[in-house]
């Protein structure tokens, strides 16, 4: 079937305009699936990684949500340990207003303002409440061990 | 149709598989929680009633391949058993002696798999097949 | 055998008091309970309160039909106290699910807040933005054509108005939404009324949100419950509180014959409170596997070992090889059964004080568990025996209709019975559950003598219903088995009134805490 003429503009949209720190390619075999990289926000502890992600468009898109996941380990109180990311807006706040492009901002600014009050990753969000400076010394951490292209 | 990539089908498994499948005579989930690829997975079948495989509980392994779901799983059953798709040396199931491995598309899944493999148990030819003793692994 | 009891106020009042034909025995039980009942209780007249027993609730079966009047009603009474329209004052009384008297308490205080919550607006005008802006592009399609007349609510956020139905379609179809329909826009919170669904979808999705809308009405209202029967459309009524479902297990029965619990709308489960078949059924899933596992020596002939199979309901086996007599649960021979020595649902505690090894406890603990899981499910299996062995009786029945002159009715009773051992075995494998809850005392003594009663009599009929029926017999058989059901119905009875007496007096001290899972 060919493909919405959402997902086509939006597609080119992508590639003539990228959002700064984000770029995202269409597969050439599944112009539904991207490859996503999100460079780690400054004044974050993922600040100098570079995170690969992966984004499918799925057939009810825009009325259901894109999926989306790290590939990347990171280490963050909303993102559990295979890349699934708890993010309301991919959930039970989306809206079909929204595109790939706010989707992937929206995931930068959560890298930038990580919410351990509404965990994914129990361990990663105890340690963030309990010691914030010793878990954000760990995601440097992992940033440098695993997000250094 | 869009097509669903090989992560994100495996992503529903694992969710369908940590909610229950079915009866739950079958169940499976990823061997190393840690891995971001899911490619291993860890299976068990309950064998079912009125069978020589009555109460007997089988773990299996599951490998899944970079070109899954266009390509079938590699299965083989840990717990010894004696079935005609099974090789009896290494435990490993013979893709061209069981249907959904052989007429494989990509909407299957690994839930397929282990029902279709429990319904070979209690197949007419198969239910009386004289059994190793229980819990004895392959090596 | 379900007895309707016609009261005279308001349609039909049915007791739970439904199995009990015989009901000429203690029928005035003191039904003195310590708990509050809400203000808007009424107590009902004292003739018919005196019917109910300990296990017993008042409730109402309230068909589909009356729901909807019930709903326009309210609709109607407050659209007229505040001058609004139908529509609008059923979007208010859904915020105030369903309570008159504090949605106008409330709206008398700030009319504002409470359309703006419900996303009423009066002013038809300001309800719809009427101009897209000139440079109209649809966030959703992404398309400008200006002929898909564009639709948008006050907020002014405009979307075409295919993307509007496919948006409401999804909402009301795929996600059985009817209440809170945003506007689809990111972040905006008008809610769209019901007028605006009505423009943007079809009638078939109109149909499905009014269902949704009629359906939210009973999940709305406390007192109200579906009845989880399939393809029952009835509601059941009832007005005790919630929070006294710990004390008391609130069983009722819909008019199309399905037995629930009103607190947590799963089959019915007297004597146990919904808590503890909470926690039953969690530890069950958790140790299934386990317990699967160790049941497999169970199939045996205790005596010779050839391999059993069970094929009638009853637990009395006899070996078809060595005529060895035995109880299927727990393998006894079975001429200690049904006197005085049978103690086979009660779990001997044989371990030592001292003994205090982990591994032995925790061994001890699983086939503490076992002992009361496999009495569990086993009277669930033998209750689905039961009723194939009707089922084949029946068909007996009917061949022997045809060569001789013995009537369908005449097989009758046995449905009856088999009916009586359904429920008891029900009630037999929820005294497992609870059992396996309860503390050791004087009363628990009290409570497994019941069960001991209620199954030695069950097993007996039981082994009654599976005799092979002949033209000789069936007069003989016919009394004996009446006879016998009358006795177990008596002594389920029995059971349930101590335990639910028990309960609402809190005489049972239970191993674990019993959470309300019905209170919200």
């Amino acid at each position: 079937m060919a493909l919405p003429k959402r997902i086509i503009k939006e597609t080119e949209r992508l590639m003539a305009d990228p959002a700064p720190g984000i770029s995202a390619t269409a597969h050439e075999d599944n112009l539904r699936y991207f490859d996503v990289i999100i460079a780690g926000p400054t004044q974050s502890p993922f600040e100098g990684g570079v995170f690969k992600l992966e984004l499918f468009l799925p057939e009810e898109y825009p009325m259901s949500p894109p999926k989306v996941r790290f590939l990347t380990k990171i280490y963050h109180p909303n993102i559990d340990k295979l890349g699934r990311i708890c993010l309301d807006i991919l959930k039970d706040k989306w809206s079909p207003a929204l595109q790939i492009r706010t989707v992937l901002l929206s995931v930068q600014a959560l890298l930038s303002s990580p919410n351990p009050d509404d965990p994914l990753a129990n361990d990663v969000a105890q340690h963030w409440k309990e010691n914030e400076n010793a878990a954000i010394q760990t995601a440097q951490e992992w940033t440098r061990k695993y997000a250094t292209a | 149709m869009a097509k669903i990539p090989r992560n994100f089908k495996l992503m529903e498994e694992l969710e369908k598989g940590e909610k229950g499948i079915g009866d739950g005579t079958c169940s499976y989930g990823l061997s190393d929680g840690d891995d971001i690829m899911m490619s291993n997975w860890n299976g068990t079948i309950l064998g079912p009633g009125h069978t020589v495989h009555e109460n007997r509980i089988y773990s299996l392994k599951i490998h899944c391949g970079p070109s899954y779901p266009d390509m079938p799983p590699s299965v083989s059953f840990l717990s010894r058993v004696n079935l005609p798709c099974v090789n009896q040396t290494t435990g490993e199931v013979d893709p061209q002696k069981l249907t959904c491995l052989r007429n494989w598309n990509r909407n299957y899944g690994l839930e397929t798999v282990l029902t279709d493999l429990r319904r070979e148990m209690a197949s007419p030819n198969n239910r009386k097949l004289p059994q190793p003793s229980e819990g004895t692994m392959f090596n | 055998m379900s007895s309707a009891t016609v009261s005279d106020d308001d349609g039909y009042t049915v007791t739970s008091d439904f199995e009990d034909y015989h009901s000429d025995d203690d029928a005035s039980v003191d039904m003195d309970y310590d708990y509050e009942l809400t203000e808007d209780y009424e107590l009902g007249d004292e003739a018919h309160k005196q019917h109910l027993k300990a296990h017993e609730i008042e409730f109402r079966v309230v068909p589909l039909s009356d729901i909807l009047a019930e709903q326009s009603a309210a609709t109607t009474q407050v659209a007229g106290i505040l001058g609004l329209s139908a529509e609008n004052a059923s979007a208010l009384l859904r915020i105030f699910k369903w309570n008159k008297e504090k949605l106008l308490e409330r709206y008398m205080e700030s009319p504002e807040d409470i359309l703006q919550r419900a996303g009423v607006v009066l002013n038809p005008v300001q309800a719809l933005a009427w101009h897209p802006p000139n440079d109209f592009l649809c966030a959703i399609c992404f398309g400008d054509d200006s002929t898909g007349s564009p639709f948008g609510l006050r907020c002014g956020h405009f979307f075409c108005h295919a993307c509007y139905e496919q948006y409401v379609t999804q909402k009301v179809v795929e996600e059985g939404e009817c209440r809170d329909i945003l506007c689809p826009e990111s972040g905006c919170s008008v809610v769209m009324d019901e007028q605006a669904i009505r423009r943007t979808v079809k009638p078939t999705a109109i149909e499905k949100y009014q269902r949704l809308q009629d359906r939210a009405y009973v999940s709305d209202v406390d007192s109200l419950r579906w009845c989880p029967a399939p393809n029952c459309e009835n509601a059941v009524e009832c007005r005790l509180p919630h929070s006294c479902f710990t004390m008391v297990v609130p069983t009722v029965l819909c008019t199309c014959g399905g037995k629930f619990c009103f607190g947590c709308s799963l089959d019915d489960h007297q004597p146990a409170p919904c808590g503890l078949v909470k926690l039953w059924q969690k530890k069950c899933a958790d140790d299934s596997e386990t317990a699967n596992w160790i049941m497999t020596h169970t199939k045996e002939c205790s005596n010779c070992q050839s391999t059993i199979e069970k094929n009638g309901g009853c637990n009395h086996m006899t070996c078809r090889k060595c005529r060895h007599e035995f109880c299927w649960v727990c393998l006894g021979s079975w001429t200690e059964h049904g006197t005085n020595g049978y103690s086979c649902n009660r779990f001997e505690d044989s371990l030592s004080p001292d003994v205090q090894d982990q591994k032995a406890k925790s061994r001890a603990s699983l086939e503490r568990y076992l002992h009361y899981y496999n009495r569990f499910t086993n009277h669930e299996h033998s209750a689905n025996l039961d009723q194939d062995l009707y089922v084949q009786t029946e068909k007996t029945m009917e061949d022997m209709q045809r060569t001789s002159e013995l009537s369908w009715i005449e097989v009758q009773f046995l449905k009856e019975a088999v009916d009586v051992l359904t429920s008891s075995r029900t009630t037999l494998r929820w005294t497992y559950a609870f059992a396996f809850y309860l503390a050791s005392s004087n009363q628990t003594t009290l409570f497994e003598d019941n069960q001991r009663d209620l199954e030695v009599a069950v097993e007996a009929l039981s082994e009654l219903v599976e005799k092979p029926l002949g033209r000789d017999n069936i007069a003989d058989l016919k009394a004996q088995v009446l006879d016998k059901a009358v006795y177990v119905r008596g002594r389920r009875e029995v059971l349930l009134e101590d335990a639910a007496k028990g309960l609402a007096e809190g005489r049972w001290e239970f191993l674990a805490p019993i959470a309300n899972p019905a209170a919200r």
